[in-house]
């Protein structure tokens, strides 16, 4: 085992004496990444199943125990209303009650129930939960869009005019994506919204002109155009005439295209549900079948400190339409077994129900445990990763830590666990964190990522 | 950048009073190129504003300011 852990390929470093304390520190804890032999193994190139992730980013933190861990045997204090969970496809695998088109699909989605990380705060969450790093240190680091952008993207021979990480509709805020890749591997952010036509994505779709007006404008601005007329030869003519038409090709050609969601069937769209998040998750499937790599549908209205219920009976439908078409839709064209669907947000939700006011019925953060859905790209369905307690307060068994559910992605998608970042300090840093980071880990999803 | 153009306080000022349209579109040359235009451009910027016909000159103004600015000459002396 090497210092770097996911490099096998060099030869065996001497291990210094505080590395050696500090193995010994974490195999006495039994919980820190300790055998990346897993991890090497399925990274190996050529391997890659996936080629493209949606990430369905939960943002506020979704009730664990109100969607895919319902406890109905914790009592009223900790269900409330949602108490009778309802059997899925797959024998032996119930979910909450307000989602019976997911509950169709169970043999497509594998459910973890037993994510953890210990920390209850959205920014330092959702950083951990998409970083798979501990907050609080000098050097931020990117997510897993930001990683994908970086090793899938135009440093890679992506060449699609969209750009390779795509954010429907609003950066996560609060949460800098990119980390110390900087600018270029944030996620392009649509603004607007799918589910109103048209689709005022931006800089791309202009609410309020018609394509044939600005096919009249192109004309005039060329029929104006005396300097480059004049200088037909010039180079730097050349280049603006080239990004005018790049420039073109996005707002009239492909790029509008591909957000246009008129060219879909009513009745398809109508599966999708007439959701704004519905229609994220077409514009989503739209987007990998063009093949961008990372699509993330930052799905906000989780944060249920108040009136729990009432907003997971407003919105889990709304969820569940969405999601359950995106899976019926990758998987009728094809695209499933190469796209990864990820579900999750930065925590669950307090097991234990706040009837008190102001709550009258609320559950607040909970990072000890909560649950993920994979999908696709490689994943099994069908499948409970792990287990949480009774209440669904606690894990029972098998801790999924962030870094194991992104060590996966990554090893689906053919992203070597060795991959360097560009750390601005110099610092030898990969995609994954390496030991001395003292990461505490779980293992690879092995359980649910075929051979 | 399209609202900013749909509220330029030039095309304001360019649309009051009864201006004859070459009048206009020769301010807007200054106004945005800082130079008097040729008569070619005279005649297409006129031509252009006649398709949106009495009712439009404010949006052919827009276009016309937009081209402008779009245009490599704008890029070049900027």
């Amino acid at each position: 085992m090497s210092e770097f852990y996911f490099d096998f390929q060099k030869q065996r470093p001497r291990i210094s004496r505080r590395e050696a304390i500090r193995r010994a520190m974490f195999a006495a804890s039994g919980l820190v990444l300790a055998n990346h032999l897993s991890f090497k193994a399925y990274a190996a190139p050529g391997a890659a199943r996936a080629k493209a992730v949606i990430q369905i980013w939960m943002w506020g933190g979704p009730s664990h125990t109100d969607i895919f861990d319902p406890k109905p045997d914790a009592g009223y204090d900790y269900c409330g209303p949602l108490k009778a969970p309802i059997e899925t496809n797959v024998s032996g695998i119930r979910i909450g009650e307000l989602l019976p088109e997911l509950a169709k699909l169970a043999d497509k989605y594998s459910i973890i129930r037993s994510m953890t990380h210990g920390n209850f705060g959205h920014e330092t969450a959702s950083y951990l939960v998409q970083t798979g790093r501990q907050p609080g240190g000098r050097t931020v680091f990117p997510c897993v869009g930001s990683v994908v952008s970086l090793t899938k993207g135009y440093d890679a021979g992506y060449k699609g005019l969209i750009p390779p990480y795509v954010v429907l509709t609003e950066p996560q805020g609060r949460f800098d994506e990119a980390g110390f890749l900087g600018a270029k591997y944030k996620p392009f952010a649509t603004g607007g919204n799918p589910a109103v036509t048209p689709f005022a994505v931006e800089g791309v779709v202009l609410p309020g002109f018609t394509a044939q007006r600005q096919k009249n404008r192109r004309e005039l601005m060329h029929h104006l155009d005396t300097l480059a007329q004049a200088l037909p030869e010039d180079p730097q003519v050349a280049a603006a005439t080239q990004a005018e038409n790049m420039a073109y090709d996005m707002i009239l050609g492909d790029g509008a295209k591909v957000f246009d969601l008129s060219q879909e069937k009513q009745e398809l769209r109508d599966r999708y549900g007439k959701s704004k998040f519905g229609q994220s998750c077409l514009v989503a499937r739209r987007l990998v079948e063009r093949g961008i790599p990372y699509v993330t549908i930052n799905y906000g209205g989780w944060d249920t400190h108040k009136e729990n219920f009432q907003a997971m009976r407003r919105q889990l439908p709304d969820m569940d339409k969405g999601f359950a078409a995106l899976l019926q839709d990758l998987g009728e064209r094809g695209l499933l077994d190469s796209t990864i669907v990820w579900w999750g947000g930065e925590f669950g939700r307090t097991p234990k129900v706040m009837w008190d006011a102001p709550w009258n019925g609320g559950r607040n953060h909970w990072g000890k445990v909560f649950s993920a859905v994979v999908a696709g790209g490689g994943f099994k369905g069908g499948q409970i990763v792990g287990s949480s307690d009774a209440k669904g307060e606690e894990v029972k068994d098998r801790p999924v830590y962030p870094v194991d559910l992104i060590g996966s992605i990554y090893a689906q998608m053919g992203i070597e666990a060795t991959t360097k970042l560009p750390n601005p300090e110099g610092l030898p840093t990969f995609v994954l964190p390496q030991a001395a980071d003292g990461i505490k880990s779980g293992g690879l999803l092995k359980e649910i990522m075929s051979a | 950048m399209q609202k900013k153009i749909e509220s330029s306080r030039m095309i304001d000022f360019q649309t009051t009073g009864n201006r004859p349209p070459a009048e206009i579109v020769t301010g807007m040359y200054l106004g945005i190129l800082s130079r008097f235009p040729t008569a070619a451009e005279l005649q297409v910027a006129q031509d252009y504003a006649k398709t949106f016909g009495n009712g439009g000159r404010r949006q052919a103004l827009v276009d016309l300011a937009w081209a402008l600015m779009n245009s490599t000459e704008f890029l070049y002396r900027h």
